[in-house]
């Protein structure tokens, strides 16, 4: 039951699950959940929206495995359907009126992610910044900085023209620069 | 440090909780689990805390007109076609219904008789909170609309032989335990619970084995923050499944007698959080436990509550709870940082295990359907949420609690909705086999606008209804008449099976007159997710086997070498070199490293052409031309296919 390791273990896991294979699939949400999870948490900011998120993700996966062609295919298609559910969560909510709660803002690094709060702060501040910026903006700046998905792979994530995604980058760059030195207008 | 690395540096992908793989697996299980055709052990896990965020609409009245303003959202096409499919509406327009009908609402009542508390713990100075649980209990009973309540000594004599139900609510004793934990058994003997400080065991010792049954399982726990791993440990030489609900959703548990046998006899899974967790034995019976708050479970009071009705020689609802009701309300300590739900009085603790009995146990409770119907017409609320929420009444049982005005208020509610909402309510409903569900569902097959839901619906219709001449006549007109070619090569499926598809994946591949979408829909076809994954695990293999066929390989690829940079099609073609990938065939190899080499493909295309790529790390062919398509390769999945590589390299792989 237990796969090998490396590579063509994770395509041995796939095909286990593809077949129907409960503890593989298992394995599958295992490896990705923290990613996929990841995504959904910097875009929509509420811990509990994450979560629905991330687990529509997978239960969508759940019932598309068969249509996943390698554990390549695989991270691509969680990254592109949790960032589309997020973005369109965050339209559904700019429609209805309403903000991102203060407690979404204040999901600290240093409780997620200690090993790379060597400044807390600064890292808390940031993640504010990144609140404000529109859903697709994020979603770009998110997928590159956190996913380190080149503007290529961020392009092919988002549906969106690789010009888009450079220009989202080089504005939000910009805008955040102009935060972080104390600057109060918006982006 | 530059911005970007302080980017970096604190976007790290935060760990989602122990917690998080134990709710996707309860999610997905909860389709299979209402499959199984022979059973043990059935369960329902409730997070106590969830099901009292979930009462504040299930006890609170709708939300009044003046609150929820109607939106003019615009009408789909749709709308219409399923307004002519419910040609009797049962239930008010108005987008709200009264709270709460009368009692004389409910056509046929039913009788709880609440016996006397009893106190079987041995602490008596911490037995007020029982009572007052019990006293809460009895005001909510006598809530409940349709719901007699009879009372010893306080109702006429006779009738408390003639409920239909009898509830008892006792207070166990326990016994403490030198390291610290306390052990108690259900007053039905047959089960003893063994609580230890974050973890709990439960020896459910099922008295008599029965036919394909579990002899004798044992739950243990080892729980995490927050977290209570469960391993059920079959050491009965039988198969069962256990059904596990978590968070109103459930896993299911095969217990594999081969493995039982080479494994040791162990599946797990993790249900999380803090909270109930219950279980039903074949039998009807069902135990609870409450692993939340054990942080010093020697200091809490476990509470047991049975249901046993009239008709059944078998408790149905058994429920110890650990409550910590002598010093604070539930579940107000927050353990090692977790979150939780707010904290629970005795009194909300009895109103969700009230909704509980009317949720599972009672009879089909129509006060609360018609608050269900209020917020299906309720249009502001967010859609998936409403049908999240409702899953329990939807699918519970079999649908068996779901009535032809429900179903109406369902379908007027999706009519409403977006395409993937309408597509999700016919999976929602997949489990579901209602005679009334059949003409809507023909209706959505027939007429509404959107693929996905006219698969869904077809998906439905085979799964509960192909029988019927209806949807016979129905699916014979889909195969002449649809406009998309997947949505007839899936009816084509349904009404032909696989001997027939093959030969409409090589006629469409052969036929030059349709366009290039329709040549591929029939070996496409059930890749959606309206299908099952056993369904689409099944079509996989197939269409593997069919793709090794020379007779279809050639004409698909020639067919697809015309369209790799038509863009229009990027996504067919992209679909169809992922099937190709798993070709072991060496004109398919040729044709992706040719492939490598093209630079102006669409990113659909070479992003398959990558993904070939990347699992080919060995191939010495491949990694030639590996810096070909590496920008379409996700940095860390390149750099993890040279770790591989490297690791490969030693053995000569």
């Amino acid at each position: 039951m237990n796969p090998p390791a490396g590579l063509a273990s994770e395509d041995s896991v796939l095909q286990l699950a593809q077949s129907g294979d409960r503890l593989a699939f298992r394995q599958l949400v295992e490896q990705h959940q923290a990613r996929v999870f990841g995504v959904a948490l910097r875009l929509v900011g509420r811990r509990a929206d994450a979560e629905e998120l991330a687990q529509d993700a997978f239960v969508q996966l759940h019932g598309s495995l068969a249509r996943i062609e390698s554990p390549a295919h695989l991270t691509h298609w969680l990254l592109r359907t949790v960032a589309h559910r997020s973005i369109d969560r965050l339209r559904q909510q700019a429609r209805q009126g309403r903000q991102l709660p203060l407690e979404a803002l204040g999901e600290s690094p240093q409780a997620e992610a200690p090993e790379s709060a060597h400044d807390p702060v600064a890292a808390a501040e940031l993640h504010r910044f990144l609140l404000q910026l529109q859903p697709d903006a994020r979603a770009v700046m998110i997928l590159r900085y956190q996913e380190d998905l080149d503007p290529t792979d961020i392009a092919a994530v988002l549906d969106m023209p690789l010009p888009t995604v450079k220009s989202h980058l080089r504005r939000s760059l910009e805008w955040l620069r102009t935060q972080c030195a104390g600057e109060t207008h918006g982006p | 440090m530059d911005l970007e690395q302080r980017l970096r540096a604190s976007l790290v992908a935060p760990d989602p909780g122990a917690m998080f793989t134990a709710r996707v697996m309860a999610r997905v299980g909860r389709g299979a689990a209402r499959r199984r055709s022979s059973f043990i052990l059935i369960g329902t896990v409730l997070v106590v805390g969830a099901a009292a965020a979930m009462l504040t609409w299930r006890m609170s009245p709708p939300r009044e007109n003046a609150a929820t303003p109607m939106v003019s959202d615009p009408v789909p096409v749709v709308e219409e076609a399923v307004a002519r499919a419910i040609p009797e509406v049962s239930e008010p327009d108005a987008p709200v219904l009264p709270p709460e009908p009368a009692p004389q609402d409910v056509s046929a009542g039913y009788s709880v008789l609440l016996m006397p508390l009893r106190q079987e713990a041995q602490d008596v100075s911490r037995l007020g909170p029982v009572e007052a649980l019990y006293a809460s209990m009895l005001d909510e009973l006598r809530k409940v609309p349709g719901l007699t309540l009879h009372v010893p000594g306080e109702s006429e004599r006779g009738a408390d032989d003639q409920a239909d139900y009898v509830l008892t609510i006792s207070s166990l004793a326990t016994a403490h335990r030198s390291d610290g934990g306390v052990t108690f058994r259900a007053t039905d003997g047959g089960n003893t619970y063994t609580v230890n400080s974050g973890s709990l065991d439960v020896d459910y010792g099922i008295p008599q084995a029965r036919d394909g049954g579990v002899a004798g399982a044992t739950y243990g726990s080892g729980a995490a923050i927050g977290v209570v791993d469960l391993v059920l440990n079959n050491s009965g030489a039988a198969t069962g499944v256990v059904d596990l609900a978590l968070n109103m959703a459930s896993v299911n548990i095969d217990l594999d007698p081969d493995e039982a046998r080479d494994g040791g006899g162990a599946n797990f899974f993790s249900a999380g959080g803090r909270g109930s967790l219950s279980s039903v034995s074949a039998d009807g019976r069902v135990i609870s436990f409450n692993p939340g708050g054990l942080a010093n479970p020697e200091s809490l009071l476990w509470v047991e509550m049975r249901v046993k009705p009239r008709q059944s020689a078998a408790s149905r609802y058994t429920f110890p709870v650990g409550a910590d009701l002598a010093t604070k309300p539930l579940h107000c300590s927050s353990p090692n940082g977790v979150r939780l739900p707010e904290c629970m009085t005795p009194a909300q603790l009895a109103a969700t295990q009230v909704e509980m009995l009317r949720l599972q146990v009672f009879p089909p409770d129509a006060a609360y359907q018609q608050r269900v119907m209020a917020r299906l017409s309720d249009i502001s609320l967010d859609g998936t949420k409403v049908l999240l929420d409702l899953l329990p009444l939807l699918t519970g049982d079999g649908g068996s609690r779901l009535d032809t005005g429900t179903i109406h208020a369902l379908f007027r509610f999706a009519a409403g909705q977006p395409e993937n909402t309408r597509a999700e309510v016919w999976r929602m409903l997949r489990q579901v086999s209602h005679p009334a569900l059949v003409a809507p569902l023909v209706e959505s097959l027939r007429h509404d606008p959107d693929q996905q839901v006219r698969l869904a619906a077809l998906v439905n219709l085979e799964a509960n209804h192909a029988t019927d001449p209806v949807v016979r006549n129905a699916f014979e007109g889909i195969d002449q008449g649809d406009p998309d070619a997947m949505v007839r090569a899936a009816v084509r499926w349904t009404l032909y099976g696989q001997a027939q598809w093959r030969n409409d994946v090589l006629a469409a591949l052969q036929d030059t007159n349709l366009p290039y979408g329709a040549r591929l829909a029939p070996l496409v076809v059930r890749t959606a997710a309206d299908f099952s994954p056993q369904q689409s695990g099944q079509m996989a293999l197939v269409r593997r086997a069919v793709l090794q066929e020379q007779q279809v390989l050639q004409p698909l690829m020639a067919l697809i070498r015309g369209h790799l940079r038509d863009s229009e099609h990027a996504q067919a073609t992209g679909d169809v070199l992922r099937m190709l990938a798993n070709v072991d065939d060496p004109a398919v190899f040729d044709l992706f490293l040719q492939l490598m080499q093209e630079t102006s493909l669409p990113i659909q295309v070479s992003s398959a052409v990558a993904n070939w790529a990347i699992n080919r790390p060995n191939d010495p062919r491949v990694r030639e031309n590996l810096p070909l398509v590496a920008p379409m390769i996700p940095s860390n999945l390149l750099e993890r296919m040279r770790e591989v590589t490297q690791q490969a390299a030693p053995s000569g792989n």
